[in-house]
């Protein structure tokens, strides 16, 4: 993943879930952010769709619960669908 | 000002660009509702009551409120807890409430369902729906600005298939259902949000994944679409105002100019283009006409050519009766839209004029940018997409029980215009209103009127003592009792009918009669009318035995107007505190004159 993308997925986890993008981090997790919640969890998917033009399936759904995690999942997604 | 200028740093404006991503849609909203000017903006209080997940709904009306200029602050019900949201609601001080019902959310998996239950068990479970909207809004009676009930509808795509026509069946049948359950609740409308489904596609508004998963069927891109259409539908809890329909004629009722091409030489005609494109536009207005909308026109022309046109071309749609104030001359279109406001007795931010020429829109946008403009597009092809447009900001998407009053709407307002013009001529107030030649029946316990008094109760604000809402079965109830009484009072005068725009109810319980409630609708305000019916209650409350008189002012944000009405009357203060000012006095005090300029029919 470039720094770029990276950067851009930083900004996305703080705006869906009211964080600063300088706090999203390795240890962003669904154990250190209030209001990560299931409704947080939906907006989440959403956004990372919209913005990244890719489908999260179901398995991999219910991994997004860190920002390590979602990185590693986009990234997945991302070269799934790439030229 | 470029783009370089106003980089996107106001949320506000940010807001309002459809394309917005969800995650930018998120962080908008939150940054625009913490700005300072934020906290100068209204509040649109909404109360969400729904049987599914709902709350990214919530997230984009509180963005919709925001492109409209308010802060729209919405609490949100516990899934499938109707009644206890309303009363919950009620109590958090909720102005506009919304109810949404999803048909697939009825029982697991619903529509799958529906193909393979029988009917007695589909009639089951419509009666349980009718049972719990009916509680419900009966709890919400009165205690509501707004009360809006979304239309049932479907969430799996439509296909021409058995399966599906079972549930478009069922989806009418619990509309049926609905619409008489609205109709017995005085202020109930039904939305078709659900419409917004079929405008942004199956497809991309129904999330099938978390439909199955979280019971939130509704993906973003519907959510931002129902949203938009429910702050068009409560018209931004009254942020929108518009009630009258201003059009210019030539170009825009018909193609070309009447007064160079003549009453036969216009395009306006129902099979050819493009005549048939100005034809199909002139049935879109009439149609709001007929909701309730006020159709005026403003137009730069000789009378008698548009006069011609209007009362005699063979495919004129929109006839002379139909509009209320013509303003045919040469004046300016800004004169013009002027002198409409003021002879309909509404704000410049009521009309929304059209008008083809960009030189008229510029100019009324420079003068009165409190009048909302379109300009007609330059392909008359695209005219009635533009008509459609128009019809939303009427709300003309919400249905509701119009009742006789809503289709004499347009009679009502152009006897009060010509009762304005009139008022011009007369050099003092008494002159004028003798002249108007008023007259009142006061009529007890009116039976036949139960609809339009239940209506003008739930409907009256400003010119209401004590704002208590009645449905139907309220004043029934009241009529029915012998130690109570619902006066009605019809008004006309020489420009013509008003109907039924006052109602007092009383309660007799000898030695003292109390006023529960009086009010009047604001189109008579200011002519003495309500000073007309209170020889009569006078002679009931003898009747019944009482020799005192009680009444109360219960203050809101409404009605300040009427503060000191009682003591207008003559009745003396005994008691102030945070909910009003009560009034009691001898029955003899009671001002019971009747001014000179009203004949009052009370016998």
């Amino acid at each position: 993943m470039t720094p770029d993308t990276e950067q851009r997925l930083r900004e996305l986890i703080a705006d869906v879930l009211a964080l600063d993008p300088a706090e999203v981090g390795e240890d962003t997790s669904t154990d250190t952010v209030d209001g990560w919640d299931s409704l947080a969890h939906m907006n989440l998917v959403l956004a990372l769709e919209e913005a990244f033009e890719i489908t999260i399936p179901d398995e991999e759904s219910a991994d997004l619960t860190s920002y390590p995690l979602i990185r590693l999942v986009v990234a997945e997604q991302l070269a799934a669908i790439a030229p | 000002m470029t783009a370089v200028e106003a980089p996107a740093l106001d949320p506000i404006a940010a807001l309002a660009d459809p394309g917005l991503p969800l995650a930018a849609v998120l962080r908008h909203v939150r940054e625009a509702e913490a700005a300072p000017e934020a906290a100068r903006l209204p509040r649109l209080r909404f109360g969400l009551s729904a049987n599914v997940t709902a709350d990214l709904l919530a997230t984009f009306v509180r963005r919709h409120a925001l492109v409209r200029g308010a802060v729209a602050e919405v609490e949100q019900g516990s899934l499938d807890a109707h009644l206890d949201n309303v009363r919950a609601f009620a109590g958090a001080g909720v102005e506009h409430l919304v109810i949404l019902e999803v048909l697939d959310a009825l029982g697991p998996a619903f529509e799958a369902q529906l193909p393979t239950l029988g009917p007695g068990a589909l009639a089951e479970h419509v009666d349980r729906a009718r049972s719990l909207l009916t509680l419900a809004l009966g709890e919400a009676a009165g205690r509501f600005a707004s009360v809006d009930v979304v239309a049932f509808h479907r969430l799996s795509a439509p296909a021409a298939t058995p399966a599906s026509a079972a549930v478009d069946a069922a989806v009418a049948t619990f509309n049926a259902m609905l619409v008489e359950v609205a109709a017995e609740h005085p202020g109930v409308r039904v939305l078709p949000l659900g419409d917004a489904i079929a405008a942004v596609g199956h497809e991309a508004a129904v999330d099938p994944r978390f439909r199955l998963r979280f019971r939130a069927p509704y993906t973003a891109r519907a959510c931002d679409e129902m949203a938009r259409r429910l702050l068009l539908a409560t018209r931004a809890g009254g942020r929108i105002r518009h009630k009258a329909l201003v059009l210019d004629c030539d170009g825009t009722l018909w193609g070309g100019v009447v007064g160079e091409d003549g009453p036969d030489g216009i395009a306006l005609d129902p099979h050819t283009y493009p005549g048939n494109a100005y034809w199909a536009v002139q049935h879109q207005f009439l149609a709001l006409q007929r909701q309730g909308v006020l159709l005026c026109l403003a137009s730069k022309n000789e009378p008698a050519d548009v006069d011609e046109v209007l009362g005699g071309h063979p495919a004129q749609v929109i006839r002379p009766d139909d509009v209320v104030v013509r303003k045919v001359s040469w004046d300016d279109k800004a004169t013009s839209l002027r002198a409409i406001a003021d002879d309909l007795g509404i704000g410049l931010d009521g009309l929304v004029f059209v008008d083809d020429s960009p030189f008229e829109i510029e100019g009324v946008r420079a003068q009165l940018p409190e009048v909302t403009t379109f300009q007609v597009p330059r392909e008359p092809w695209a005219y009635p997409a533009l008509a459609a447009e128009i019809a939303e900001l009427f709300a003309a998407g919400a249905t509701r029980v119009a009742t006789e009053e809503d289709a004499r709407k347009t009679e009502q307002y152009r006897v009060r215009a010509a009762a304005r013009r009139e008022r011009a001529r007369h050099a003092t107030e008494a002159e004028y209103l003798q002249s108007l030649g008023l007259e009142v029946d006061v009529r007890v316990d009116e039976r036949a009127q139960l609809a339009r008094i239940a209506q003008l109760t739930q409907k009256s604000n400003q010119f209401n003592l004590t704002t208590r809402r009645y449905t139907e079965a309220d004043v029934a109830a009241a009529m029915d009792d012998p130690d109570a009484a619902v006066l009605s009072l019809h008004v006309r005068d020489r420009f013509g009918d008003h109907g039924l725009t006052g109602v007092l109810v009383a309660r007799f319980a000898a030695p003292a009669a109390e006023v529960e409630a009086f009010l009047m609708s604001c189109r008579v305000i200011g002519r003495g009318v309500e000073r007309a019916c209170w020889r009569r209650l006078a002679a009931l409350a003898a009747e019944h035995g009482c020799d005192e008189l009680r009444a109360a002012y219960l203050p809101t944000r409404k009605n300040p107007q009427v503060a000191r009405f009682w003591d207008g009357l003559g009745l003396a203060r005994v008691a102030e505190d945070a909910d009003g000012v009560r009034y009691a006095s001898p029955l003899t005090d009671l001002d019971t004159t009747i001014p000179d300029h009203l004949t009052v029919h009370d016998s």
